[in-house]
């Protein structure tokens, strides 16, 4: 009861302009924000980064919308969504435009052997999970870097929870298929 | 036997309940093929559980602040005292703005006095507008780099020029050459232009059906994205979204257009329907036969034939479009790439029972998220 209502002051202070209100939101959410984004793009930090910009500055615009702590972070998880989503589109569609004119490292698959040389199994994860389609990598990024319950994941993504399940099972098992041979034997 | 791989990842993750749990529990143990899929999927959810979490990098909130300092990045919403960096209190920056108000004011009614000016771009409701390339015209104004577009006012371009329409502080809409937009309203409920004629690119953050296009053939509602609507000079209008959602509506029909799909309408048909832009030739050609020139069942014949699994999306819309024999031809190809959940019957989709429809549609949806 106590936090929440440190919420709900923190988001009053924020609405009513304080600045100070804002980073402190800032440094409330960072963590969550840069983490789903960075599984989001399979470790490209610079990505991620851009991103969380993006995400907070949406948010700063629209901050005077929200009454409650709920409605704040449902709506947050929907902007860190669809930010991900735009940046991805964004690099399929400068890709080639961004190499030419050196502004970022291209991503490059790594080959199996450089993948095997890797020391931390969770990068080996986070490139899989970044290989899945959005449908299927969302609902694994805020099930397991957020731990929301599938109601909540399905409340951000405005899709039943019955798809939120289908979409998990799918996931699951194509992060098995792909990672299960660093479990064998 | 009902086999329980659909629940498998639930109940991994706790999501059951009791009841269900003990049925999934039960089930293992005799089927060979759940078990295996059960050992597949916890595998699964042991890696997503390695997913790491990070902080943001040091200087991330710099450059957000910075950001938010730039005159251009931000819109009037922008919380006031977020200068109150400046080394004055609040209160007497508030004077200070009152009297410098109050001196403006003054100022202002001498020089009109003297220099009589139109005053509806001060006085009514108005859109920012900038001058892109050539000389576009808002109201009677032509713009040479910026401008305002009021109520009532059209924005037109000729073949030289394009112009930016700031629409409040949710997006922008880009206006091409040869082109002739209207800002019919403008309010906290809604945000509506009219495209007459020519060609908008429009980029919306906003809550859903704040932000409306109308056009002579139907009506198109954001509900958070990006796309581009252009109209010919008949008043026929296409449609293709680029990012998140649009409607378009006209009378009882209704076309929801996600991101990557087109639409057509045409003025004296209505609403086409929707379809992905990497549909084959033919799969578009036989679906606008049978949207605006009664190419009936043979065209949906044809239609039905080229259809991918993303093409449910264009077999959907068609369902109520549709009765008799053709209607259970459209289920049946639905059926096909996936199956009505358990309780939705086809006799009930077949009579466009709601609740099923929402069902299977939730299902059926997966397909239509771009990769």
């Amino acid at each position: 009861m106590t936090e929440m209502k440190a919420t709900e002051d923190l988001l009053a202070a924020c609405q009513s302009g304080d600045s100070e209100a804002l980073q402190l939101l800032f440094e409330k959410h960072q963590r969550r924000v840069y983490s789903i984004a960075l599984n989001f793009f399979g470790g490209d930090g610079e990505t991620a980064k851009d991103a969380t910009q993006q995400v907070f500055l949406k948010l700063f615009v629209k901050i005077g919308q929200f009454r409650n702590d709920s409605e704040f972070t449902t709506w947050l998880y929907r902007i860190v969504v669809n930010t991900c989503i735009d940046e991805q589109r964004k690099q399929k569609r400068f890709f080639p435009l961004a190499e030419l004119i050196g502004m970022r490292e291209p991503r490059v698959k790594k080959t199996q052997e450089e993948k095997i040389e890797r020391r931390e199994l969770s990068d080996e994860v986070q490139s899989a999970v970044a290989d899945l389609k959005p449908k299927l990598r969302l609902p694994i990024l805020l099930k397991y870097v957020e731990g929301l319950s599938y109601d909540e994941i399905a409340n951000v993504l405005e899709i039943s929870s019955g798809t939120v399940a289908s979409r998990l099972n799918r996931g699951h098992k194509a992060l098995a298929k792909k990672l299960g041979h660093l479990r064998e034997g | 036997m009902n086999h329980v791989s659909e629940k498998l990842s639930a109940y991994c993750n706790d999501e059951l309940t009791v009841e269900e749990r003990r049925d999934v529990e039960l089930h293992i143990e005799s089927c060979g093929r759940c078990r295996r899929e059960f050992e597949e999927i916890k595998l699964g959810v042991e890696f997503a559980q390695m997913l790491p979490q990070s902080d943001a990098p040091l200087d991330t909130w710099q450059q957000i602040e910075k950001r938010l300092g730039e005159k251009d990045s931000f819109t009037p919403s922008l919380p006031h005292s977020f200068f109150s960096v400046l080394p004055f209190s609040p209160a007497v920056l508030a004077t200070c703005a009152v009297v410098l108000a109050v001196g403006l004011g003054v100022l202002i009614f001498v020089l009109r006095r003297d220099n009589p000016q139109p005053e509806h771009k001060t006085t009514t409701p108005s859109f920012e507008v900038d001058c892109l390339a050539g000389a576009p015209k808002a109201g009677q104004e032509i713009i040479t780099s910026k401008g305002r577009l009021s109520v009532g006012e059209y924005l037109e371009t000729d073949d030289k020029s394009k112009a930016k329409i700031e629409v409040a502080n949710i997006g922008k809409v880009e206006v091409a050459p040869n082109s002739r937009v209207k800002l019919v309203g403008t309010s906290e409920k809604e945000h509506r232009l009219a495209l007459d004629e020519g060609k908008l690119e429009a980029d919306i953050t906003a809550p859903p059906r704040l932000f409306v296009v109308d056009t002579p053939s139907a009506v198109a509602f954001d509900l958070g994205c990006k796309y581009t609507l252009e109209v010919d000079k008949d008043g026929n209008s296409f449609l293709h979204v680029t990012f998140g959602w649009v409607l378009l509506q006209r009378d009882e029909y209704e076309s929801l257009v996600p991101a990557g799909a087109m639409c057509q309408t045409r003025k004296d048909k209505g609403v086409g329907t929707p379809y992905f832009d990497d549909a084959s030739d033919r799969f578009v050609e036989a679906l606008k036969k049978f949207d605006f020139e009664n190419g009936g069942t043979p065209a949906l014949k044809i239609v039905i034939k080229e259809s991918r699994e993303y093409d449910t999306l264009t077999l959907w819309h068609l369902l109520p479009r549709v009765s008799g024999k053709d209607r259970e031809l459209i289920f049946d190809a639905l059926a096909s790439f996936m199956k009505p959940p358990h309780g939705v019957t086809r006799e009930g989709i077949l009579r466009l029972d709601p609740e099923m429809m929402d069902r299977w549609r939730q299902e059926i949806g997966i397909f239509w998220f771009q990769d």
